[in-house]
């Protein structure tokens, strides 16, 4: 029963995507043992849904851990069991798994006959368009793409489904990348007034605005520079006020207040006021805490030591 | 006392065990008709999807605006969205017919879509019924087919002797009506032995009447002008003021 619970709690959590890679190989071989048994004995311990779930989430834990032959037999229960021409789901699974495997340019070939065959079906009565799953998928595979016409494809999907996190936060990766921090932190704002509470992506926020410090302070010498100081001064405001806010949500959050540490630095911020020294101390005092009694996990508290005397005063 | 009846013991199989096998069979029978006719999941359309998720994203924006750390910031999105939510250029159906007039209920295809899907799981459920009830009427209405080995009280008499007017017999005698009414209503636990849960659950479902659609759907276009008024009056309070001071004093600072 616990591991049933264990599974299907991850399923429905996603926790799986950024596992590390020791962490990941135990609980697919875990998932693989107890499919398995599943399979070879149907009894009631496991509903039918339940059932199906867990084969989901073992295709991905295959995709994520290279097993390839486990994926598709995975994929072959679900397609004997449903009509793979008409489940958008299964569509987009089938995407997932040739992209992994052989290339987009295939995983978008499929996408793009799949969607016709639906439509042309007497079942699905629509266009193309409807089918959102599928198009969000579709709009995946082009990650390799000029990001440009990428970014452009995410924005328009973000117009119709503006709830979907998920695509905010790609679209916020995908201006990372092309140094578009402004843009970035506007997505990433976007998330937070959907999940006003998610500790990490506030953190997030507060790095990408770390970012833009940095960008801002390096055009100070161009034209501009009145306007740019007033901006590069809200900024710096902000970036400070969202990692307090990341840890006062979750007291323990190494990265939290690692950016603490760093955006009252002498080197962030030259001119500190008294409560600036005070925050200051009081993360450094914070990260030593945490890196004596393990508050953290190990990954996180590998990268305190290097930030304690990178910006230690 | 001896037993004043004595039972052609033929009945029992030519009566009894007919009527209780039927049942089973015919319950069986119906939860995979009820399964086959269960309506498939629909495809939401596009612009629905947009339409109901534009909406929500200017509530949960009054609701979480607190997140946003200046003002001017506060005073941009809130801008954006009045215009987006009063331009109407989310809306499902751009023009509107008739704004006055409540929409037909009957003329909507996804309205009259739910009410046939639950005419078509009734239908499953009766029909049986009474093609069963008539079967054990026509060939042995007044049977009594078997007899209780317990007593019970006179008040069981019109549960158990159906379909026959003899006042004075004992109540442990069992007409076949009455058994038809009794495994019609006791066979569900060997329902779910013998399907799957899933399935069982189902034949419980179907039992109960099947929830309807909301007939006529609010006009969108002024719930998309109500929410852009209370837009407009909302406040912006920052949950990031003073927060320096917050995590000091919460660390004794």
């Amino acid at each position: 029963m616990a591991t049933k619970d264990r599974l299907l709690k991850l399923y429905a959590g996603g926790q799986h995507v950024t596992m590390s890679p020791e962490k990941l190989n135990d609980v697919y071989s875990l998932s693989k043992q107890f499919t398995a048994l599943l399979t070879s004995s149907k009894n009631s311990y496991c509903s039918e849904i339940e059932y199906f779930q867990l084969m989901e989430l073992q295709f991905y834990l295959a995709l994520q851990t290279n097993h390839d032959v486990e994926a598709k037999k995975c994929m072959d229960i679900m397609t004997d069991r449903f009509n793979i021409n008409e489940s958008e789901k299964l569509i987009g699974l089938r995407a997932l798994y040739l992209q992994a495997t052989v290339g987009n340019e295939q995983a978008f070939q499929l996408l793009k006959q799949s969607g016709e065959i639906a439509t042309r079906g007497s079942t699905l009565e629509n266009t193309s368009e409807d089918l959102l799953h599928l198009k969000k998928r579709a709009v995946l595979v082009h990650q390799n793409d000029p990001p440009e016409k990428y970014v452009e494809m995410l924005l328009k999907f973000s117009e119709v489904t503006p709830l979907d996190t998920s695509v905010w936060k790609e679209l916020a990766d995908q201006y990372i990348k092309l140094n578009h921090y402004d843009k970035a932190i506007n997505c990433l704002q976007e998330i937070l007034l959907i999940q006003p509470f998610a500790y990490n992506i506030i953190a997030l926020l507060a790095e990408t605005e770390l970012q833009y410090i940095k960008q801002l302070e390096s055009e100070l010498k161009g034209p501009g520079a009145y306007v740019i100081k007033d901006k590069l001064r809200e900024v710096r405001i902000s970036c400070r006020r969202h990692f307090l806010r990341s840890v006062e949500l979750c007291s323990n959050y190494a990265r939290g207040w690692s950016g603490v540490l760093a955006v009252t630095s002498q080197e962030i911020s030259p001119q500190r006021d008294t409560t600036e020294v005070k925050l200051h101390h009081l993360a450094t005092q914070r990260l030593k805490e945490i890196q004596e009694k393990k508050l953290s996990s190990d990954e996180n508290l590998k990268y305190v030591t290097p930030i304690l005397t990178k910006y230690q005063s | 006392m001896s037993p004043d009846l004595v039972l052609d013991p033929s009945l029992k199989v030519w009566v009894l065990l007919p009527i209780s096998a039927v049942m089973i069979l015919v319950g069986i029978l119906r939860s995979y008709v009820t399964n086959l006719l269960q309506p498939l999941p629909k495809v939401s359309k596009w612009r629905d999807v947009r339409e109901q998720q534009q909406l929500q994203k200017a509530r949960l924006f009054r609701g979480n605006s607190h997140v946003l750390v200046s003002k001017k910031e506060f005073l941009n999105r809130q801008a954006y969205l009045y215009e987006a939510l009063t331009s109407g250029k989310y809306l499902k159906n751009a023009v509107k017919q008739n704004k006055d007039q409540m929409p037909n209920p009957l003329s909507d295809p996804n309205a009259s879509d739910a009410m046939f899907n639950m005419l078509k799981s009734n239908a499953a459920n009766f029909i049986p019924q009474t093609v069963i009830m008539w079967w054990i009427n026509y060939f042995f209405a007044g049977f009594i087919i078997m007899r209780l080995p317990f007593p019970l009280t006179l008040r069981f008499k019109s549960m158990l002797q159906q379909g026959i007017d003899t006042p004075d017999l004992d109540v442990r005698w069992v007409s076949s009506l009455s058994w038809y009414f009794v495994t019609l209503l006791g066979l569900q636990s060997v329902f779910s032995l013998i399907l799957s849960s899933s399935n069982a659950v189902q034949v419980i479902q179907q039992q109960m009447p099947a929830q309807m659609g909301m007939p006529g759907q609010p006009d969108m276009a002024k719930v998309f002008a109500a929410e852009g008024e209370s837009l407009q009056v909302a406040q912006f309070k920052s949950s990031t003021d003073s927060i320096e001071d917050r995590i000091l004093d919460s660390y004794k600072l």
